[in-house]
């Protein structure tokens, strides 16, 4: 049995979970152990030693407004820990000890490292996709892990609504969300279908059920509020130039009450600012079941040369016909140079609609935003923020336009674009290690 | 890179790919959105200006195979010449002469990667591969106390392909 958040592992039969959250906003744990004791009895309490939590409710995820609550404080015996939260995540934590440490993510905003005030390297860590760690290094600093999370002592990661375990790959309970009236499949608690599902060994359709964890694409997709999978956070909105703390639980800690200076926030003419992601389509980007004809399906019955001209008549079904096309296409079910031509997506968007977008990825990508290793650290900051804002467009259009299965010629600019992020990413690292230029210049103005 | 590098290396540049055919009015980029069609129409590669080069930075996937082999001269000599300037083109070039990873290809298994590059790289003459590999030697030097560490593993796979191709 972990020691963290042990209200959420014995739920409470007649309440709904808003109102735990309600009840654990500012959590005095003995208190709640009492309720939690008498409603569950089975369980035991951990080693004796008491842990209080301070929550900031009002934090909001991409798909879930409101409630994606995180802790600010952990309080035990005179210990206290204290947390500090940007857009982007868990960003500091201060011991008990006094010391500052600071947790180093990656793009779905997994802990890879935890660097002290002088930048030194505390710990390193390594995931597989579904989160379970391996080659660790170092002593671990920080209950949060994979996805920015927190995992407890069972190595479960605390999702909010559910623990997952990354061991395993799913959640260890039934999905709470009931599912989306326009996707009637969701409605089923027992199948979820629109993950990718690949074919088992012997072909038969694997239908995901609620317990599975981000669509199984935990490369691409977190799930902080253990009900829906979102796109990580940071790819949301101007992440990284606003993070003074909505809630200062600590006057002397360094981001209460400040913003970052002028030279870092988010420019006044810089379009991407509070932009926000569209509507997520039904399908999400990158799985290929979305566009492929599953068997049994109307256009699973025409042949090649049939979806060929009611792709190119650009009328009625011809969507639905230039998309199973592609899929066969790439699936090498037909050549990909041939009858129908090479492998290129049709825009399913009106010209206007996807001149529209193409401007937003214009404005976007036109800024310089490439690192190289003379590039100063406050820039690399804000690059990182601008090659995630010319992505953001680019899948935009890969949604809306291409139904989420994008021809090779956007797979390449989107791969050109994170290679570009990498590259910075890279730099990041190198410059703030300890001893190295950047190492007193992280996060410049703001350190004290 | 002393300028006489720079030199030798673009004119190997100029040399190969002088003969090489334009792509046509209608064959320059698979996406009519992007509006690289209308800017590159017409134009040889040499007659591309810098601030063209830089507004379609990007757009070097969008390019048809045809207009790849055609262009990269330009792409190359602005990465050679004008590396403070192109941003991301020199990662973009990169890229666009590096196989695709494993990774990529697993991650897009949809998508015919390999084949797209080799559909893009499949036309070049022996002179226009042993200029290129001389433009990627070259690279490293070109301002090594810039370039990334993301750049220089792009680069070392690159020039890994291109002198297998060219023994």
């Amino acid at each position: 049995m972990g020691e963290k958040l042990p209200f959420t592992r014995c739920q409470f039969p007649d309440e709904r979970r808003e109102d735990i959250r309600a009840k654990a906003l500012i959590l005095s744990y003995p208190k709640v152990a009492a309720v939690w004791e008498k409603n569950c009895k089975n369980y035991s309490l951990i080693s004796g030693s008491i842990t209080s939590y301070l929550l900031d409710i009002q934090r909001t995820g991409v798909s879930t407004p409101g409630g994606l609550h995180v802790v600010l404080s952990e309080t035990q015996g005179a210990a206290v820990t204290r947390h500090v939260h940007s857009l982007r995540g868990i960003h500091a934590h201060k011991d008990a000890g006094g010391n500052w440490e600071w947790p180093l993510q990656d793009g779905l905003g997994s802990v890879r490292e935890v660097v002290d005030n002088s930048v030194a390297v505390l710990e390193s860590r390594n995931y597989d996709p579904f989160g379970a760690g391996f080659g660790n290094k170092g002593t671990s600093q920080t209950a949060y892990g994979f996805t920015g999370e927190q995992t407890d002592g069972t190595g479960q990661v605390y999702l909010r609504a559910r623990y997952y375990n990354p061991s395993i790959g799913i959640f260890t309970g039934l999905d709470p969300f009931g599912g989306i009236a326009s996707r009637p499949m969701s409605l089923n608690g027992y199948s979820w279908v629109e993950g990718n599902s690949p074919n088992d060994a012997v072909g038969e359709l694997i239908f995901h059920n609620r317990y599975s964890y981000a669509n199984n694409n935990p490369v691409n997709i977190v799930d902080p509020s253990g009900m829906i999978g979102e796109r990580p956070q940071h790819f949301a909105s101007c992440v990284g130039f606003n993070i003074s703390l909505p809630i200062c639980p600590d006057p002397d800690l360094p981001f209460c009450g400040l913003t970052l200076p002028p030279d870092l926030s988010c420019p006044p003419n810089n379009p991407f600012c509070n932009f926000t992601l569209p509507e997520q389509p039904d399908c999400p980007f990158d799985t290929p079941f979305c566009t492929g004809s599953i068997p049994g399906s109307p256009l699973d019955r025409l042949t090649n040369e049939q979806l060929s001209a009611m792709c190119k008549a650009g009328k009625g079904n011809f969507n639905a016909a230039c998309r199973e096309l592609l899929w066969r296409c790439n699936q090498k079910i037909v050549p990909a140079v041939g009858d129908i031509g090479p492998c290129i997506a049709r825009s399913t968007c009106d010209s206007t609609r996807h001149n529209e977008l193409q401007r937003k990825v214009d404005l976007a990508c036109s800024i310089p935003r490439a690192c190289n290793s003379l590039t100063p650290c406050p820039i690399i900051f804000i690059n990182l923020t601008l090659i995630q804002n010319c992505l953001i467009r680019r899948y935009a259009i890969v949604d809306e336009c291409f139904q989420g299965v994008a021809d090779d010629t956007h797979v390449n600019t989107i791969i050109n674009e994170e290679i570009a992020y990498e590259t910075c990413i890279t730099e990041m690292t190198r410059t703030t290690g300890s001893g190295r230029p950047c190492a007193q210049q992280h996060l410049p103005g703001i350190l004290v | 890179m002393t300028e006489q590098v720079r030199a030798t290396v673009a004119q190997k540049i100029e040399t190969a790919f002088s003969d090489t055919v334009y792509p046509g009015d209608g064959n320059i980029c698979h996406d009519p959105y992007q509006g690289v069609q209308e800017d590159f129409r017409g134009k040889h590669w040499k007659d591309l200006s810098l601030n063209l080069i830089i507004r379609h930075r990007d757009k070097i996937p969008s390019l048809t195979p045809e207009a790849f082999h055609f262009y990269l001269p330009a792409f190359m000599n602005a990465v050679l010449f004008h590396y403070d300037e192109v941003d991301t083109l020199p990662i973009n070039v990169m890229t666009g002469l590096t196989p695709p990873t494993h990774e990529s290809q697993d991650r897009w298994p949809m998508n015919n990667l390999m084949h797209g590059f080799l559909r893009n790289v499949e036309g070049f003459s022996v002179q226009e591969r042993i200029a290129i590999l001389a433009f990627l030697e070259s690279y490293s030097q070109l301002v090594p106390e810039q370039i990334a560490v993301g750049e220089l593993k792009l680069l070392d796979r690159a020039i890994a392909y291109w002198k297998s191709e060219y023994k």
